[in-house]
């Protein structure tokens, strides 16, 4: 399914099949893509608790480059870093950054390939003086390690030889500017119920709005707060079936 | 005494905890942090038989301060001796002293009581001419022996002795088989206590009824306990050196079943 075709579906469900006076179809397709965001960081972040496998299809490989950086204004550290390509799911364990290992066609001559099997490990800028005092976990070149701030994610323990490392991304979707509406978008076909779901809540929430600036009392009374749709869960009534 | 020729490698009993953790790619603890729980099991482990028999030989030099190698943790035989080999014919047992200590020189300064008569290892009986011109004694702190002076009489120093699973601290490690499933559940049990921390909801109750299964696994009071069950296995591991002291002690030999 593409977003435009959700967007259509919903457009239909809410009766605007004919024009789109009160919602347009971008408007809606915006929805689409915020709903998906929801529904497949409640997926992923349900299978780190229980299955990680469940969710391999929404993975997403790279090869990235890493930079050897010398320390200037902008860094004032040497290290090495990669940016990472898309934007992640905040998800537990940080887990968006799902894995990174090295990158088994670039390594340097003197590097075994066994050395691609290495996972790196995981931790947070802040951990890491604590991580180097540790003797059976700071970083080297068969025990490296990652972390990262927003965009950067910074490599420790790594052969300066090295050059491109393999990642696996829970990515989110584009920027709706970036996002081309008519591709596929990787969502399991038993979810688009819910998205479904999501969408129209929230689009018949913003359709609500211009009543209340109305204020003719044809939908609400003055004063009367907005009735707001409760968010969908995977664990609802009737989703709950579906996971 | 008691050893084994099966070892585990550290990266089998990773991986079968970090399964069992529901942490199949050790994402969430990380593999070092796995590692590193393994290796204090073992130290544990260490501490709890002396299954890692080690020995150490060291010429004598002129200051009579020996290094000590690193992770020596108990010590079963100490002994000087002269030549090349450490020949069982011709040593002298080492006895440790309780706090003796000098820098390299003459005389030393120990616990001594009275007239300076030494408690240990001769006995008052004997503080009329301390020490006994055959009497080799030690004393050790900070990681080194402090001979005496009559140690001087021989070329060697031969120790045998227990240590923590590994040459140096950093070293890779292995498992001794007898105790995989034991340090598997001690590695489990610590990674559950890290990943509560992590969780919330139903994660932080599950990671709570690990904890609990495990700390009885763990426990040295639970028989039914792998860890018990290990100092068991090992326990076990030495029946050729009972028979043997049966048949030397009874002259009836033991029967082969």
């Amino acid at each position: 399914m593409t977003i435009f075709q959700i967007a259509d579906d919903v457009a239909n469900t809410l009766g605007f099949s004919h024009d789109d006076r009160l919602i347009n179809r971008v408007a809606i397709a915006y929805n689409v893509k915020i709903a998906i965001d929801k529904i497949r960081d409640q997926i992923i972040q349900k299978a780190y608790s229980s299955d990680i496998r469940q969710v391999q299809d929404m993975l997403e490989t790279f090869v990235v480059d890493v930079e050897n950086h010398v320390a200037d204004t902008e860094i004032p550290w040497n290290c090495m870093f990669f940016d990472l390509p898309v934007e992640l799911y905040s998800l537990p364990y940080d887990g968006g950054l799902a894995w990174v290992r090295y990158h088994r066609n670039s390594l340097p001559r003197h590097c075994t390939p066994q050395i691609a099997r290495t996972s790196f490990n995981h931790y947070s800028l802040g951990e890491l003086s604590n991580v180097y005092a540790a003797e059976y976990e700071q970083p080297n070149g068969a025990r490296p390690g990652v972390a990262r701030d927003k965009y950067r994610v910074y490599v420790f323990g790594v052969d300066p030889q090295i050059t491109k490392l393999h990642v696996g991304l829970f990515a989110a979707l584009p920027n709706f500017t970036d996002l081309d509406p008519n591709e596929e978008v990787s969502l399991p076909s038993e979810y688009l119920l819910a998205v479904k779901k999501l969408v129209l809540d929230t689009t018949r929430f913003s359709l609500q709005l211009p009543e209340r600036y109305r204020s003719d009392g044809r939908d609400l009374e003055p004063g009367q707060p907005i009735r707001t749709e409760r968010q969908v869960s995977l664990n609802d009534p009737l989703s709950a079936e579906q996971v | 005494m008691r050893t084994t020729t099966a070892y585990v490698d550290v990266a089998q009993v990773v991986r079968d905890a970090s399964r069992e953790l529901g942490d199949p790619e050790s994402r969430k603890y990380g593999p070092a942090a796995y590692v590193s729980a393994a290796q204090r099991a073992l130290s544990r482990l260490c501490h709890d038989v002396p299954w890692d028999v080690r020995h150490f030989e060291t010429e004598i030099p002129e200051s009579l301060i020996i290094k000590l190698p690193w992770g020596t943790n108990e010590k079963s035989l100490v002994v000087l001796f002269n030549g090349p080999q450490c020949n069982f014919q011709n040593v002298q047992t080492l006895f440790l002293k309780p706090n003796m200590f000098h820098k390299g020189a003459q005389g030393y300064v120990a616990n001594n009581t009275g007239q300076g008569a030494d408690i240990v290892p001769a006995g008052l009986a004997w503080n009329t001419n301390w020490p006994d011109n055959w009497l080799y004694f030690a004393g050790e702190s900070d990681g080194h022996l402090y001979l005496s002076q009559l140690c001087r009489n021989f070329e060697k120093l031969h120790i045998t002795y227990a240590g923590l699973g590994m040459e140096c601290w950093g070293d890779d490690f292995r498992i001794p088989e007898w105790a995989r499933e034991a340090i598997t559940d001690a590695v489990i049990l610590r990674a559950a206590k890290a990943l509560k921390k992590m969780s919330v909801d139903k994660d932080r109750q599950d990671y709570m009824d690990i904890i609990r299964d495990k700390e009885q696994a763990t426990a040295i009071t639970n028989p039914n306990g792998t860890w018990l069950q290990a100092l068991g296995y090992w326990g076990r591991m030495d029946q050729k050196e009972r028979m043997d002291v049966w048949t030397q002690t009874s002259f009836y030999g033991f029967a082969p079943y």
